[in-house]
């Protein structure tokens, strides 16, 4: 009896065992358990975008990395506080990286490009690799309306009256992705009144925020918003949509004339457009006397979280050679590299154009990426979602500019930037 | 008799009447040994709370400094109020519930049968997958959101005027199952027992009430993951909740003492909260008289089953629809466009990220119940049969506390350490906090299963509790509860270990940052996270409900 039991457990064991070697071949236990030469990566990106960087990491061969979606809690995998461990995080704010310098381990030798330095700002240099960079002064329009891209502010106005005479809304907005606004207000401050934003981000004057300038940008933003059948669903409706559903408002339902979205709408028309090539870009108009003002940007940095593993700074070193974001710009699209050695043949012509005209103008970083809360989450993206808050409950736009103003204000005083 | 090397020998002993008092003085002493394993797990929550009210008290103008800046700050007293309102949609919700177990009385077993698998589901359902799937229905674009398509496309659901009843909505989705089920069981061992409340007798619930206003009133002002899933980014001051805000002041600024402040309030409503839901449901004393009952089926029933059920089966299909589209087709039309099946919104999320963190979500659960069962089977031991009633009042007392208070008090000062430490990611040790965070309740919830057992020979020995009906259908209870809260819970991971530790939810929530475009795979990962924890509940409710009133599963 005894040694009967015994036999059945030792068979029993026997058959458990290739059963534990095939769970621990696949390396799920020792990932589950946080064990294993497992390369995290914690990246922002969703849906196609994480698909298409799934596709970028495959086709280095080996599969032993583990994709880590954090959306906008990425912020947080960085400091130490309420931090989870991840190799390698891709971080969609320079900012980040120079707040979060003690976490972070050098870059590996010889993945540092000259070209470069005019990304990342002197004190991240050693430690955040540009990856994928984006064209954000970049305005989407339906080419079936026969619209010429207007090249100055007033022309970018008239053209939308026309559209709205003609029963088309001209732009959609995602307003609930507040970078969204943010960067549309970027653009307006930038490529108006360019030594405004140049001292606003240097910070070299305080109360700049009061500044006739940047009164004037806010209501420039109010008057477009503002204007009557403007918005493709009304202020409301454009509050609570998605950048994403902003570009689908153009590209498949048809609502909206005009879209202003940086170049990485492309990945969004190429899979949900019925015909991807019915849409093309201007650059976001200048409004100021200004020639050629610069171009505003953001970039996802690749960073090691330290200290570094070795396969942890194999797979960046990777990431940091020409030809790793292929897959991405090829299958995906809305991917312009960072490295200036990438291949332009892969991109569509437009993006390829996108991708040109970043290496030929002078560029800036948006307000978020280097003022911090102030230019994201702590200001201007609640102030401008609360202008569009305004706008729909019928607010009139010089007013709602005027609050929008005096709201940064109150925002600089309270984050005591 | 040697307790480390024989335990089982000594256990045995605990579990017999004894007769000799110098034998069971000296026994009781080592009674006490059951709660040591508790005792190592409840310090894990002990101490960081201490250091909370470390930091709360700590501040320019010692002890009141922190709060005075709380209350002069108007985002803190915005989340307060809409706190505040969660409690009220939570009391309204438990009023509909219990009217709804009065009336099923009424509606004959196989009607109940039905409308029973409806309700249950979703609660087996976490609430990040159910605020994704009320942010499905009523997705602003017509073409997608089935809401806003039934209205023409004329109202802005998840606008500022109406987001409150989306998640209003959502939590009851969530919770009426739960409320309905467990009152429905109260009342009918309650034998037709009334209470009085103002001018109207009602059918009397008895103790399972305590359990129901206590486990919905402490979610409703826990409410977290619902409104950072449900809410667009645009809406989320609309909705900010005390929990939220306690996150975003620790994101925002490295100040300790004004989280902590916040975190120490919101103990406090919520501790005053249970405490005068405990007293006010209390059951009367003596012999109350009995109401007519009737278990007959009346003519309103199958109206009543129809429309309750079609509303609670209505966003299990939505999701399941919308999961079986491709990812193309989800994030541009809703489910009800005919287009093929597709598996491929599943395959998109398999290929990326989502059998990893089953995987991570498995350990942990896992992980957490096993330790929760082996500290809190011998403690609830302890404090049902072996320790001096006073004494286990206090342990009771101690214990509801720790059972309500939210993840804010300890979430700082452990975040902190386990930054200290290197663990931040690692699941191990989120396992461990988890055990620490479910022990009190599971503890409690034993305790209730073992007073109301049938006892026929005295206490049973503990090492013998598996094999007794009664003791094992609380173990599974207990056990089943503690799983699928572990598997569903995205705030304990997200405060204390950050999202890196992956678990599904958490990693759900990063899938869904574009969320209507990415329907498709959001949709699709919500599914695979429900549908452990669904098949966990349906082959178990029985036991489970059976358990939690102190029954013997059939």
């Amino acid at each position: 009896m005894r040694r009967a039991v015994h036999r059945r457990t030792l068979l029993r064991a026997a058959a458990l065992t290739p059963l534990a070697g095939l769970v621990t071949g696949c390396g799920e236990l020792g990932q589950a358990v946080g064990l294993g030469d497992f390369v995290r990566v914690a990246v922002t990106w969703s849906a196609a975008e994480l698909a298409a960087f799934a596709r970028v990491l495959d086709r280095r061969g080996t599969a032993g990395y583990e994709l880590i979606p954090l959306g906008d809690s990425i912020r947080a995998a960085l400091s130490s506080r309420t931090s989870g461990r991840a190799d390698i995080v891709a971080v969609p704010q320079v900012g980040h990286v120079t707040a979060n310098l003690g976490h972070l381990a050098p870059l590996p030798a010889g993945v540092w490009r000259a070209e470069y330095d005019r990304i990342v700002p002197a004190g991240a240099r050693r430690y955040a690799l540009p990856f994928k960079l984006a064209n954000t002064s970049v305005v989407w329009y339906r080419k079936d309306l026969g619209i010429t891209p207007p090249d100055t502010w007033d022309a970018w106005l008239a053209l939308n009256e026309d559209l709205i005479d003609d029963g088309i809304a001209p732009l959609a907005l995602g307003g609930a992705d507040g970078w969204a606004l943010a960067q549309f207000f970027d653009n307006v401050l930038l490529r108006t009144f360019p030594a405004t934003f140049d001292a606003l981000t240097g910070r070299h004057e305080a109360n700049l925020w009061t500044s006739r300038e940047v009164r004037t940008a806010f209501e420039m933003v109010a008057t477009m918003w503002g204007q009557a059948g403007a918005l493709a669903g009304g202020a409301g409706k454009a509050l609570v949509q998605q950048f994403p559903d902003a570009v689908l408002e153009l590209c498949r339902y048809g609502r909206a004339a005009m879209v202003p979205a940086p170049d990485f709408a492309e990945s969004v028309i190429r899979r949900f457009a019925p015909d991807p090539r019915a849409y093309d870009t201007f650059t976001f108009p200048a409004g100021g006397t200004e020639d050629s003002p610069p171009l505003a940007v953001s970039s996802d940095l690749l960073v090691l979280a330290g200290p570094a593993s070795g396969p942890a700074q194999d797979l960046l070193r990777y990431l940091a050679t020409p030809a790793a974001p292929v897959p991405w710009i090829r299958d995906t699209g809305g991917f312009i590299a960072a490295n200036p050695d990438t291949d332009l043949r892969y991109y569509s012509p437009t993006l390829r154009r996108l991708a040109k005209e970043l290496r030929d103008n002078d560029i800036r970083f948006g307000l978020g990426d280097q003022l911090g809360g102030l230019g994201g989450s702590e200001g201007l993206q609640p102030v401008l979602q609360n202008l569009l808050r305004g706008i729909a409950a019928g607010v009139a736009p010089r007013e709602a500019a005027r609050t929008a103003g005096q709201a940064m204000v109150d925002a600089e005083h309270r984050t005591g930037s | 008799m040697n307790i480390d090397v024989r335990p089982e020998v000594t256990l045995e002993v605990v579990g017999r009447e004894l007769n000799d008092g110098g034998f069971v003085a000296r026994q009781q002493g080592r009674h006490y040994l059951l709660g040591v394993p508790a005792a190592l797990l409840i310090a894990l929550l002990v101490v960081p709370m201490v250091w909370t009210f470390g930091w709360a008290l700590d501040a320019d103008v010692p002890v009141v400094g922190n709060f005075q800046a709380l209350f002069t700050d108007p985002a803190a007293l915005r989340s307060a109020w809409h706190s505040l309102l969660w409690v009220g949609i939570a009391l309204v919700l438990i009023a509909v519930g219990y009217g709804i177990a009065v009336l099923s009385l009424h509606i004959g077993e196989k009607r109940w049968q039905l409308l029973l698998y409806a309700l249950i589901v979703p609660f087996g359902v976490s609430a990040a997958v159910s605020g994704a799937v009320f942010r499905l229905i009523f997705d602003p674009n017509p073409e997608r959101g089935m809401a806003t398509a039934l209205f023409g496309g004329n109202v802005t659901w998840l606008g500022p005027d109406l987001i409150w009843w989306v998640l209003a909505s959502a939590f009851a989705w969530s919770w009426l199952g739960f409320i309905v089920v467990l009152f429905r069981a109260g009342l009918a061992s309650a034998g037709g027992a009334t209470f009085r409340l103002g001018r109207w007798t009602l059918a009397q619930p008895g103790p399972v009430t305590a359990i129901v206003v206590l486990t919905v009133l402490v979610a409703a002002i826990r409410v977290f993951d619902l409104v950072l899933i449900a809410a667009p980014g645009s809406m989320q001051e609309d909705v900010n909740v005390m929990g939220l805000q306690w996150w975003l002041m620790t994101v925002r600024s490295a100040d300790t003492g004004g989280p902590a402040a916040l975190a120490v309030l919101l103990f406090a409503v919520v501790a005053a909260l249970s405490a005068t839901g405990m007293r006010t449901t209390r059951p009367p004393a003596g012999r109350p008289p009995a109401v007519a009952r009737t278990g007959s089926s009346r003519w309103w029933s199958w109206p009543l089953v129809g429309f309750i059920g079609l509303m609670w089966v209505m966003p299990v299909l939505v999701l399941v629809l919308t999961a079986f589209h491709s990812p193309d087709s989800a994030g541009a039309v809703g489910w009800w466009h005919f287009d093929p099946f597709s598996l491929s919104s599943f395959a998109s999320v398999g290929t990326t990220w989502l059998w990893p963190a089953v995987a991570g979500s498995f350990l942990i659960a896992g992980l957490a119940t096993g330790l929760v069962l082996v500290a809190a089977v011998p403690l609830a031991y302890l404090v049902t049969w072996a320790a001096p009633p006073r004494l286990a009042g206090v342990l009771t007392g101690l214990l509801a506390i720790l059972a309500v208070a939210p993840v804010q008090m300890y979430a700082g000062p452990l975040g902190a350490a386990f930054g200290e430490l290197g663990l931040t990611g690692a699941r191990a040790p989120l396992a461990l906090v988890h055990a620490a965070a479910g022990l009190p309740f599971a503890t409690l919830v034993l305790r209730s299963a073992f007073r109301a057992a049938p006892v026929r020979d005295g206490r049973p020995a503990l090492d013998k509790m598996w094999w007794r009906g009664p003791y094992r259908t609380t173990l599974v209870a207990a056990g089943v509860l503690e799983f699928i809260l572990v598997w569903n819970d995205f705030i304990v991971g997200f405060l204390i270990n950050g999202s890196a530790s992956s678990p599904l939810t958490l990693l759900l929530w990063g899938e869904a940052r574009q969320f209507g475009s990415s329907a498709g795979t959001v949709a699709a990962a919500a599914v695979v996270s429900a549908v452990v924890p669904i098949a966990l509940l349906l082959v178990t409710w029985q036991r489970v409900v059976a358990g939690l009133t102190g029954k013997v599963a059939p």
